[in-house]
């Protein structure tokens, strides 16, 4: 019987897994392809480790400019928001006041504005502050998120009530009872929501693009179009080869972080 | 306590130019007395779309111009695509924000006109720093008058132009006894259904822009644009020719000898020979090439012709803004004489791969050039014959919406091409009731 | 006296304490997401083609909007889009998340293969599907004459298949992250419930229907808005696949806002869209919370 389950489950895994890294799996190969045979199938499905694809395509660009100001952007953006959503979420589950339903609602509110719709006002007050070509004008406006205050808040609602109630026996404050209880009680929660707003950060481009105008500023996504799609058509094994190493680093980050929810997740031990 | 005052005085600003917005945005006139020399140092802003491949000519096009004019500097911004450029251009200008000269098709710039965002270039072309008759008239004329409007005011001129042709397997049309592109749409329309074998679909449609299907429109005899600037009622009636370039597409969608694609896949469609004609513009060709990889030869032709022999014109202008100073207008100018001088252009047609030059005399000194690219030869040769992008403030919504969705809708079986056409018609309409004309 | 006079300190701190918590976050979704908003609505009452002075319009360019079928089209569009990529996604993603939840061999490397979608960048990975789709000769197509099918359909040429093609992609692209909520969710549902239902002899399926889907319901709730608000803003994909082609069949409200600005210059429709949008999805959130306030165990 248990074997069956697992089975059963390894099954479901392996399928529903294998259909999501194959086309992957396919374009990586393809990566690798010399031009002759690129897009033959099933041909394409063997690499044949022809690496001048992924040098021609790193001579092209300065990427580890554009790879740098993103890590500093990402980064920069995920530890703001992640402050000051923490700070909200809390006021919002255990601090008693007048009007907060409204003003949560309000906060869930920013969650479903159309970026679209206000990238021109945005764009104005982003040269008011003269913050044109910077880094800030792609940190600060995502500096606190509709998002995470809501997941935080969720999680905070959902500790157990001995964990509430641990702060009244102790007379900690409201400071400490945040920084010594909740936050070490949701780390798996702040690692997903982290992972979240970095890849929210990292995967920008509509907005970037329209704020900075020089290489020394531009996050990857905007140096990566560049190369994805020009004016006249697709060069297939240089958007392969550079999505390549524009993905690995970041799984290789995501890989460690969920490592850290796994391990918050062994470690917090949320008992019922 | 530093911030709170920022934000404040950022909060009272904004309100500021909300209203300076709402009064009608960017109201700066053209400076009237502009300097006639370039004195101090000037830094200009040069936004265009020439990505990837481009970026090293355009590169090397600012470093020749730095070399003859060491007192300015052009600073080179670049975007992927219309898709980036178009957002990034408007905001800019809403915001007061623009560059000093731009890369832009015409029909956008019918807006950026009308709220006196761009520099009349007449007053330059007429001015000290002007060009002579003689420069003037080795301009490509099809070219130059995409950049005039109505009124006779130059507003732009181009830079990064290509004209349609077609692009086709030169080894699978000998393979099938075909010697010689088809040069008419009934040899088209044939030879098309011929090469049409084994679930392999001749000729791949792909509608990223209208401009194949405008190509095709023209040598029907169509002009969408009226003499006002209003939609021209004729080039949609029933036996008009719209439908007439619809319903030849239809039917060799019908008969298995065209397949509709999206976007650039078109192109790897032809490379790996499911597809053996592709329209487009020369300066698809290093793209195409680079698709074959050497498994065939590629063949060019001009488009097969009907009532006439036409194509279209299609790629991006130069524009300066009004926001500029005056000497950053006058450097910007400098720069765009540079770009579309023989040399400019020259440098830009060989190295770009595609694009064609804008001045006959370059033509000249690109004989050995060409006949190693016979793309931009064909394309060159058909230039006569091409139509300029039209630019009325309907054009942008009509092409590439109201008349793509007309074209989808015959080729899928929604309508038949004429029912899809009068109804582009409706709407085309409504759209210029809403936005106008010029 | 002095009791009143010191509840009205204990007030005032009080209040000092939450604006202490609450002000930076405020402060920035205030500047860069509510301001906005508002001059956009405030603009929308303009009519505000790009290179026209704009004209105090009322309610004009809303009349506009709601007139133009186009609208209906997208709203049509979204919402199906929402169904599908929010229904398939989350139900396959509970799934994944229960069995990756329990200790199995190899789950990290599950995880990080599952994840690799989401972490593509946008631009590529829609770019690559393009490529999966094309009629005949792409992978889809290429798959399906190895089982047998016709496999020449024109999935995103097609105006039936344009819009669940690009279900599946969304759905491919956002499994790994779904998933990693579902399986933060969990944290919070204790496994030693599942253990004392065990001793009860409750099969796996009445553990799952008695304890664990109540105790996970506040994360499906969750899930559910987040990524019905995702799938509402979606835009990359439809942009690099269809172009909200064919026909309008895959035209979202998101699309039409920026098409409607960026490529027609209709600033005005385009707010008004825009400002549409907001309602909708604002209306459509508030319904779910409605609709589930009763489903949900908070635990308190």
């Amino acid at each position: 019987m248990r074997t069956l389950s697992q089975t059963v489950k390894y099954g479901i895994l392996i399928i529903v897994v294998g259909l999501t890294i194959f086309p992957i799996w396919w374009i990586f190969s393809t990566s690798l392809e010399t031009l002759q045979s690129a897009f033959q199938f099933p041909a394409g499905l063997i690499p044949h480790g022809d690496w001048q694809n992924y040098l021609a395509a790193w001579k092209l660009a300065p990427w580890l400019r554009f790879f740098g100001n993103s890590m500093l952007i990402s980064i920069t953006t995920v530890l703001l928001a992640l402050f000051t959503s923490t700070l909200a979420a809390f006021a919002f589950t255990f601090l008693a006041w007048r009007g907060r339903e409204w003003v949560f609602a309000g906060v869930l509110g920013t969650m479903m504005v159309p970026f679209e719709a206000i990238l021109v006002p945005d764009y104005l007050i982003i040269r008011q502050f003269g913050w044109i070509n910077t880094y800030t004008a792609q940190i600060i406006p995502f500096a606190a998120s509709g998002f995470a205050i809501f997941f935080l808040r969720q999680f905070m609602r959902s500790l157990p009530v001995e964990i509430r109630d641990a702060a009244h026996i102790d007379g900690a404050s409201d400071w400490g009872y945040l920084w010594h209880i909740v936050v070490p009680n949701i780390r798996a929660a702040l690692a997903t929501v982290g992972i979240y707003l970095f890849l929210l950060s990292w995967n920008a481009f509509l907005w970037p693009l329209v704020v900075t105008t020089t290489a020394n500023r531009q996050p990857i996504q905007v140096g990566l179009a560049n190369f994805v799609q020009t004016a006249n058509g697709t060069d297939w094994t240089v958007v392969a080869a550079a999505a390549g190493f524009v993905t690995l680093p970041v799984l290789v980050l995501y890989f460690v972080a969920q490592k850290q929810i796994t391990d918050a997740i062994a470690r917090t031990g949320l008992k019922g | 306590m530093h911030t709170t005052t920022r934000t404040l005085s950022g909060a009272m600003a904004l309100v500021a130019v909300g209203s300076l917005l709402l009064a009608g945005c960017g109201q700066a006139t053209p400076k009237a007395s502009a300097p006639t020399s370039l004195k101090g140092p000037v830094t200009i802003t040069f936004w265009n779309e020439m990505t990837g491949p481009y970026q090293p000519v355009v590169t090397a096009e600012i470093n020749a111009f730095h070399k003859l004019h060491p007192n300015v500097t052009v600073q080179d911004v670049v975007v992927s695509n219309d898709a980036a450029l178009r957002p990034k251009l408007f905001s800019a200008i809403v915001a007061g924000d623009p560059p000093t000269v731009s890369e832009m098709n015409p029909p956008w710039a019918t807006g950026f006109i009308s709220s006196h965002a761009l520099v009349p270039l007449s007053t330059f072309i007429r001015g000290p720093q002007g060009l002579s008759s003689a420069q003037l008239h080795d301009f490509y004329p099809s070219m130059l008058n995409g950049g005039k409007w109505p009124d006779g005011t130059q507003y732009l001129v181009p830079f990064n132009l290509s004209a349609n042709i077609m692009f086709y397997n030169k080894t699978a049309f000998q393979a099938a006894g075909i010697t010689h592109f088809p040069t008419t749409w009934t040899g088209f329309y044939n030879d098309a259904l011929k090469l049409s074998t084994n679930g392999r679909k001749a000729f791949a449609i792909t509608l990223v822009h209208s401009y194949p299907f405008l190509a095709f429109f023209y040598e029907a005899g169509g002009h969408f644009v009226g003499p006002k600037g209003q939609p021209n009622a004729a080039a949609f009636a029933p036996n008009g020719p719209a439908v007439k370039a619809l319903t030849l597409w239809t039917n060799m969608v019908d008969h298995n000898a065209a397949v509709l694609t999206s976007g650039y896949a078109s192109d790897t469609l032809f490379g790996n020979g499911s597809s053996l004609i592709l329209e487009a513009t020369s300066a698809a060709s290093p793209y195409l090439k680079q698709a074959a990889a050497g498994r065939f030869t590629i063949g060019t032709a001009p488009m097969p012709s009907d009532l006439t022999s036409a194509t279209a014109l299609f790629g991006g202008y130069l524009g300066i803004f009004s926001k500029a100073t005056p000497a950053q207008q006058l450097a910007a100018w400098e720069f765009v004489k540079f770009l579309t001088s023989t040399q400019g252009t020259v440098l830009w047609a060989e190295h770009s791969q595609g694009y064609l030059p804008v001045r006959k005399s370059a033509k000249d000194l690109m004989t050995s050039y060409l006949s190693a690219h016979p793309a931009q030869a064909t394309a060159l040769a058909a230039l006569s014959d091409a139509k300029p992008e039209d630019k009325p403030a309907w054009w942008s919504q009509f092409s590439n919406q109201i008349l793509i969705n007309a074209i989808d809708a015959a080729l899928l079986h929604k309508m038949s091409p004429a029912a899809a056409m009068h109804q582009a018609y409706q709407q085309v309409i409504q759209e210029q009731a809403q936005t106008g004309d010029y | 006296m002095t009791l009143i006079k010191d509840r009205h300190t204990l007030q005032t701190l009080n209040g000092v304490k939450v604006a202490l918590f609450i002000i930076p976050a405020l402060i920035v979704l205030g500047i860069f997401w509510v301001l906005p908003l508002i001059m956009g609505l405030i603009f929308s009452l303009f009519h505000w083609n790009f290179g026209q002075n704009p004209v105090w319009a009322g309610w004009h360019e809303y009349q506009l909007v709601i007139s133009s079928s186009l609208f209906w089209q997208s709203l049509l569009n979204t919402i199906l889009f929402a169904l599908g990529v929010v229904g398939v996604g989350t139900a396959l993603a509970i799934v994944l998340a229960l069995i990756l939840y329990q200790e199995i061999a190899g789950k990290g490397l599950f995880r990080t293969l599952l994840f690799i979608p989401y972490v593509m960048p946008l631009v590529a990975s829609s770019t690559i599907w393009l490529w999966i789709y094309q009629p005949g000769v792409g992978l889809l197509d290429r798959m399906l004459q190895l089982v047998g099918l016709p496999g020449s359909t024109s999935w995103v040429q097609n105006t039936t298949w344009a819009l669940p093609a690009i279900i599946l992609f969304t759905i491919w692209y956002s499994l790994g992250f779904t998933t990693l909520l579902f399986l933060a969710g969990l944290t919070t549902v204790s496994p030693e419930l599942g253990e004392a239902a065990l001793i009860d002899g409750a099969s796996p399926w009445m553990r799952f229907r008695r304890i664990t889907w109540p105790l996970l319901s506040p994360t499906t709730l969750f899930v559910i808005i987040v990524n019905t608000i995702g799938v509402f803003q979606s835009f990359t994909q439809i942009f690099e696949l269809t172009r909200g082609g064919p026909l309008g069949a895959t035209t979202t409200l998101t699309y039409l806002v920026y098409e409607d600005a960026f490529q027609y210059f209709h600033f005005g429709t385009s707010l008004a869209t825009g400002v549409l949008l907001f309602i909708v999805v604002a209306g459509i959130t508030a319904l779910q919370f409605l609709v589930s306030r009763r489903a949900i165990n908070y635990g308190d």
